[in-house]
C-alpha cells in the first residue's frame, strides 16, 4: 500500500511537473507567434482580462496617453489654400476670384491678348454696385512677356428685351506676324509689323424670344502702324512699301447691324452682344462648349475711312455652326462651322491690317496665328467629339479655308489642316484646350484657355 | 495546483473525459501519465488565448468614454495625389485584413458609429417612417429668423433658428428637378437609419417665403433670402418644398472623418476606419441608395456630451445626393459604374473615338425630374463603385458584404413602401419607381453576397434546437444551400482546439437539434456544396438550474462562389 502510494506521489509529481515545464515552452512559442498581435494590443494588462469590453476601453485609455493634434500635411495646407479660391473661364482668359479681394471687385486675370502675345496676366476690376443679370461693367488692364498690353472697360445692361452697351479698347501688339497678302504666300516671308489700335463705340440690341438678336454698333477706330520689336524684318523691307496700311495710318467710322439666331445648349453668358461689338475678333472659333443646337449669324459693317474715304469698305460676314449629337452621354457629336467675310471695297484698298485673316487656333489650326489675309475668306471646320474621361473631351478635326481677292480666285484649292484636340472640361464648360494640328507647313499645338464662342 | 485542476475540469471532453475518468477510477499507468503531461503542457494560463470571453458577443462598444474633443478638421481637407493614386491603382482583392470591430459572431456592436436597428429587432413601419427624429420638427409657433446662408454644394441651403432658438438647416430642390434632392434625402436617411447608420434628423416641409424672417444685424437681409429662393423651385401654389435637418445633440462641430486610420486625437477611435466592419459594409449599403459621391466632405463627426461623458459621434451627412440626385442635376451616367479615375477606359474611349468604353451611355431612364438617374436594370453590385476612390471600401472582404447584404435584405417591400412613402412625391409613378428599384437593388445585392460563408444567419437556440435562417435561399439563391452536412465537436476555448468529429447529420431544415454534450462550448459545422461553410459556437451560459446552451461565436468560410474581394 506504502509502496503504491509513494508511486502514485512520484507519477503525481512527474504528471505536474512535467505539465509545468512543457506548458512554460508553450507559453514562450504562443508568445513568439503572437508577438504581432499583442505587439498590436497596446493594451498590455488588458490582455489578461476576461471581459471583451474591458480589453477595448482598455485600448483607449492607452491612446488617451498618446493622443496629439493632428498636423495638416503640405498638400493638405497647399489644398486648403486652392480651395479658397474662385475662378471663371471665359474664352481666352483665366478670371480668379481670390477671397481678399473679391469684396472689392478686383480680380487677377490670365490671357486675354491672345496672337503673339505669349504669357499674359493682368488686373479686372468689375464695380460690384454695377454687376448682375442685368448689369455689366468691368475695366481691365493686361500685359504680358513679349511687350503686348491693353485697357479696356466696358458697361451695359438689359432692360426687357434690349440690350445695350458701351466699350473702349486700346491695344499695343508690336511682334504681330505678315506673311503677305493672297493665299500663295510663303511660309519663310515673316515680316514683323506694331500695331496700336484703340476703338470706342457703342451697341444697341433688341431680343426676340431667347434665341433671336437684332442690333447695331457705331464706333470710332484709330490705327497706328510702325515697325515690328524684335528680329523679324519689317514689312517694307520684305514685301516693298506697296502693302496698304505701310505708308499711312487710317482711323475709320465703323457702322454695322448684326442678326444673330443661336440655339446652341452652351452655358456661358451672351446677354449683352460683346461679340458683335469691333473690339471683339468675327472668326471666333467653333464653341467647345455646345453639343447641340443651330447658330447663325450675319453682320454687315461700313468701315468709313476718316482721313481718307478711298480706303473705306463694307465687309460681309456670316456665321453658320451645327452641334449634331450622336449619342448623348457620352456628347459623341459633331460640330460643324462655315464661314464667310466679303468686302467690298469700290476700288479701294483695305490696310493690311483691316483684311481678314485665317491661321491660328480659331481656323485653320495646322498654320501659324494669321497666315493668309485678303479681302474675303471662306473657311469650314468640321470636328468629331466624345467625352472620353468626365473632365475631358476629344476630337478630331478637319478644316479648310481659302483667301482670296476676288471670285475669279475662289476656285483655287483650299488650305487644308487636320488634327486631334483635348479639351478640359467641368460641369460642360471648357476650361482649357490643346489642339495638334498639321498643315501643308507641318504640326502645330495650340494651348488655350476656355472655349470658343 | 488550483489551476491545474481546474483546466482539467474544463478539459476538452474527447480526451478529457477520458483522462478525467481514469484519474478518478485510479488506473495509473505510465503511458497515460505520460499522455497526462503532454495534456497539461499545452492548457493555456491567459485568459488571453481563449477566443471566447466572458461577455462575447460583445454588442456594446465602449468607445464613449469621457474623452477630450479632438480639433475641427476642415470640411474640405483632401487626401494627397498619391494616396489618390494608391487607391484609384488599387488592386481589388489585394486586402486581406479582417475587419477588426466586428463581435465573435461577426455582428458589429452598437457604437458611437452603428447602432443595430432593423434587422436584429425588427423596426416598426412607424419607427421606419419616423428614421432618425429624435427630437420635435421646427416649432410652427413664430416665423423661422434666417441666421445664415450655406454656399457649400450647388443647392440653395439656409441656416435658421426656429421659436425654441433650436438651429436647423434648409435645402431646396433646383428649379429644374423638384422633389428629386430633397426626396432622396428623406429616403436614404430613413434606410440608413435603419440599418444602423448615424444620419441628421430630417423632415420635410412646405413652406411659405413669409415662413422666413430676416436677420439683419447678425444674419442675411432680405434680398439675400429672397436671391436663395430665386434659385429654389417652386410649387404652383408659391410654397417652397424644403429639408429640414439637424443633429441633435451638437456640442461641437468637428468636420468629417476619413475612411482610413483613425482620428489621432480622439481615444475613443482606436480601430482604424478602414478596418471598421460598419465602413467596410457601407459600400454595399451605398451601392443600394447609389451613394456614389460619398467622399469625406459628406461625413461629419460630432462632439457630444451626454450623462457627463465627452465624446464623438460620427454621421453620414448629405444625403440629397443620394438615389439620382447629384444635388441640383441628376446623377451623371458614368456615376457608380467607374471612379473618377480609370485610366484604361479613358485610353480605351480615345482609341476607339469614344465608340467603347462607355456602356453605361446606353442605360436608360425613367426621365422624370423627381428620380434623377437611379434604377435598377444595369445595377451590378459587384461592379458598383464610389466616384472617389474609398480606402474603407477598399478593405472590404466577403464577411464585410455579407454582413451589410444581410442587412438590406431584411428590409420588406412594405418597410420600403413605408419609407419612400416620407418622401412625398406627387407623383404616383415615381413612387412606384423608387420602392421597385430599391427593391430590384435589394435582390441583386442578395443575390450577390448572400451566397458567401454558407450563406446563413440570426442563429439561435430556441427550446433545444439551434434556428437560422437560410438567407441565400430566400433571396434568390439556388437551393443547394437546403442539402447541408451539420457535425459537431467539442471546443476547448482554452486552448482552441477541437474534438474530432462526434456527431455528424444531414438536414434540408433551418433548425437542427443540439448535441447533448456536457462541455462548455460545442461548435455546429453547417456546410453546403457550394456556398462554404458556417461554424456556430455554442457556450451553457446561465447558473445551476437556468443553464441553457447560447450562441456565442458565428465564423464563415466562403464556398465556390463568392470568393473574391465585393
Amino acid at each position: 500500500m506504502d509502496c503504491l502510494c509513494v508511486r502514485r506521489i512520484a507519477l503525481i509529481s512527474v504528471v505536474i511537473w512535467g505539465g509545468v515545464l512543457l506548458r512554460a515552452g508553450g507559453t514562450c512559442a504562443r508568445a513568439q507567434a503572437q508577438q504581432g498581435t499583442a505587439a498590436a494590443d497596446s493594451a498590455r494588462p488588458a490582455a489578461a482580462s476576461t471581459s471583451r469590453a474591458a480589453r477595448w476601453r482598455a485600448k483607449r485609455r492607452a491612446k488617451v496617453k498618446t493622443i496629439s493634434p493632428p498636423q495638416p500635411s503640405v498638400w493638405e495646407r497647399a489644398a486648403s489654400a486652392v480651395s479658397q479660391i474662385g475662378g471663371a473661364v471665359v474664352p481666352h482668359r483665366l478670371i480668379l476670384r481670390l477671397p481678399q479681394l473679391d469684396i472689392s471687385g478686383f480680380h487677377p486675370v490670365f490671357g486675354g491678348l491672345g496672337g503673339n502675345a505669349g504669357a499674359t496676366g493682368g488686373i479686372l476690376y468689375e464695380p460690384p454696385f454695377w454687376q448682375g443679370p442685368r448689369r455689366l461693367a468691368e475695366v481691365e488692364g493686361l500685359g504680358s512677356i513679349h511687350g503686348y498690353y491693353g485697357l479696356g472697360a466696358r458697361v451695359g445692361g438689359r432692360l426687357g428685351s434690349y440690350v445695350g452697351f458701351a466699350y473702349v479698347r486700346y491695344r499695343h501688339r508690336p511682334r504681330d506676324a505678315f506673311y503677305g497678302l493672297g493665299p500663295n504666300s510663303e511660309a519663310d516671308t515673316k515680316a514683323g509689323f506694331r500695331l496700336d489700335q484703340a476703338v470706342a463705340g457703342g451697341l444697341l440690341g433688341r431680343r426676340f424670344g431667347p434665341d433671336v438678336l437684332l442690333g447695331a454698333h457705331v464706333s470710332y477706330q484709330q490705327n497706328r502702324y510702325g515697325p515690328g520689336h524684335g528680329e523679324q524684318p519689317d514689312i517694307p523691307e520684305l514685301f516693298g512699301g506697296g502693302v496698304p496700311g505701310v505708308r499711312s495710318n487710317f482711323d475709320y467710322v465703323l457702322a454695322g447691324a448684326f442678326f444673330e439666331v443661336d440655339s446652341r445648349d452652351a452655358s456661358y453668358d451672351r446677354t449683352f452682344g460683346h461679340r458683335f461689338a469691333p473690339t471683339e475678333p468675327r472668326l471666333r472659333g467653333v464653341s467647345l462648349d455646345a453639343s447641340q443646337g443651330f447658330y447663325f449669324a450675319t453682320e454687315v459693317t461700313h468701315n468709313q475711312a476718316v482721313a481718307s474715304p478711298g480706303q473705306s469698305f463694307t465687309r460681309w460676314t456670316f456665321d453658320v455652326r451645327e452641334f449634331l449629337p450622336i449619342r448623348e452621354d457620352l456628347l459623341h457629336g459633331v460640330s460643324i462651322r462655315q464661314f464667310a467675310s466679303l468686302t467690298r471695297t469700290g476700288g479701294s484698298h483695305v490696310p493690311f491690317y483691316r483684311l481678314q485673316s485665317i491661321g491660328g487656333d480659331r481656323s485653320l489650326r495646322g498654320y501659324a496665328s494669321n497666315r493668309f489675309r485678303d479681302r474675303n475668306v471662306v473657311l469650314a471646320n468640321a470636328e468629331v467629339r466624345c467625352q472620353v474621361w468626365h473632365w475631358l473631351d476629344m476630337a478630331v478635326f478637319g478644316d479648310a479655308g481659302h483667301v482670296f481677292q476676288d471670285v475669279r480666285t475662289l476656285g483655287q484649292a483650299p488650305r487644308v489642316g487636320y488634327g486631334v484636340g483635348f479639351r478640359v472640361k467641368n460641369d460642360g464648360k471648357t476650361l482649357g484646350r490643346a489642339d495638334i494640328a498639321h498643315g501643308a507647313e507641318g504640326w502645330r499645338l495650340h494651348l488655350d484657355l476656355g472655349s470658343l464662342f | 495546483m488550483v489551476r491545474l485542476l481546474l483546466s482539467c475540469a474544463s478539459w476538452r471532453w474527447a480526451v478529457g473525459q477520458w483522462a478525467v475518468g481514469q484519474w478518478a477510477v485510479g488506473q495509473w499507468a505510465v503511458g497515460r501519465c505520460v499522455l497526462c503531461v503532454l495534456v497539461l503542457g499545452t492548457v493555456p494560463i491567459a485568459s488571453s488565448a481563449q477566443r471566447f470571453l466572458a461577455d462575447d458577443p460583445l454588442w456594446e462598444d465602449p468607445d464613449r468614454l469621457d474623452m477630450p474633443f479632438p480639433e475641427r478638421r476642415a470640411t474640405n481637407s483632401r487626401i494627397g495625389p498619391l494616396e489618390f493614386l494608391r487607391r484609384s491603382f488599387a488592386v481589388p482583392g489585394r486586402y486581406t485584413t479582417p475587419a477588426q470591430n466586428k463581435n465573435t459572431v461577426g455582428g458589429v456592436p452598437n457604437s458611437s458609429w452603428y447602432t443595430n436597428r432593423h434587422y436584429r429587432f425588427g423596426s416598426t413601419r412607424a419607427a421606419l417612417r419616423t428614421g432618425p427624429n429624435e427630437e420635435p420638427a421646427p416649432s410652427l409657433q413664430a416665423q423661422w429668423r434666417v441666421t445664415g446662408v450655406v454656399s457649400r454644394g450647388d443647392l440653395p441651403r439656409l441656416v435658421i433658428r426656429d421659436a425654441t432658438d433650436r438651429r436647423f438647416q434648409l435645402l431646396f430642390d433646383a428649379p429644374a428637378h423638384p422633389e428629386m434632392a430633397t426626396g432622396a434625402a428623406m429616403i436614404s436617411s430613413r434606410l440608413l437609419h435603419a440599418v444602423g447608420y448615424n444620419v441628421p434628423q430630417h423632415w420635410l416641409r412646405r413652406i411659405q417665403p413669409r415662413r422666413l424672417a430676416a436677420t439683419p444685424q447678425d444674419g442675411p437681409d432680405s434680398s439675400t433670402i429672397d436671391s436663395v429662393l430665386a434659385r429654389a423651385a417652386q410649387r404652383s401654389d408659391g410654397t417652397y418644398r424644403t429639408l429640414v435637418t439637424r443633429i441633435p445633440h451638437v456640442a461641437r462641430r468637428l468636420g468629417p472623418f476619413r475612411f482610413q486610420e483613425t482620428r489621432p486625437d480622439d481615444a475613443n477611435d482606436v480601430f482604424p476606419h478602414q478596418h471598421r466592419r460598419e465602413l467596410r459594409g457601407l459600400r454595399v449599403v451605398a451601392a443600394w441608395i447609389h451613394h456614389s459621391k460619398l467622399r469625406p466632405r459628406h461625413t461629419l463627426d460630432v462632439g457630444v456630451r451626454k450623462d457627463g461623458r465627452r465624446f464623438v459621434r460620427h454621421y453620414l451627412r448629405d444625403l440629397h445626393r443620394t438615389l439620382g440626385s447629384a444635388g441640383a442635376r441628376p446623377k451623371s451616367a458614368w456615376s457608380g459604374h467607374e471612379h473618377v479615375l480609370e485610366v484604361g477606359r479613358v485610353v480605351e474611349r480615345i482609341g476607339t473615338l469614344g465608340l467603347s468604353g462607355g456602356e453605361w451611355a446606353d442605360e436608360a431612364s425613367l426621365g422624370a425630374p423627381a428620380v434623377g438617374r437611379f434604377g435598377a436594370e444595369s445595377f451590378a453590385p459587384r461592379q458598383w463603385r464610389p466616384e472617389w476612390p474609398n480606402s474603407a471600401f477598399q478593405h472590404a472582404r466577403p464577411a464585410d458584404a455579407f454582413w451589410a447584404a444581410k442587412k438590406i435584405c431584411a428590409f420588406s417591400r412594405a418597410d420600403l413602401q413605408a419609407i419612400v412613402a416620407t418622401a412625398q412625391y406627387s407623383s404616383p409613378a415615381v413612387r412606384r419607381h423608387m420602392v421597385q428599384a430599391l427593391m430590384d437593388r435589394r435582390d441583386a445585392i442578395g443575390t450577390a453576397y448572400l451566397g458567401w460563408g454558407g450563406g446563413l444567419g440570426r442563429f439561435q437556440v430556441e427550446r433545444g434546437r439551434l434556428t437560422f435562417a437560410d438567407l441565400w435561399a430566400r433571396y434568390g439563391g439556388a437551393p443547394d444551400t437546403l442539402r447541408r452536412t451539420v457535425t459537431w465537436r467539442v471546443f476547448d476555448n482554452q486552448a482552441d482546439t477541437l474534438s474530432p468529429v462526434l456527431h455528424r447529420t444531414a438536414t434540408a431544415h433551418e433548425a437542427v437539434p443540439i448535441v447533448d454534450y456536457s462541455a462548455p462550448y460545442v461548435r455546429a459545422t453547417l456546410r453546403t456544396s457550394t456556398a462554404g461553410a458556417t461554424h456556430v459556437f455554442l457556450r451553457w451560459d446561465g447558473t445551476e438550474g437556468t443553464r441553457r446552451r447560447r450562441v456565442v461565436g458565428v465564423e464563415r468560410q466562403g464556398g465556390k462562389r463568392a470568393a473574391s474581394a465585393p
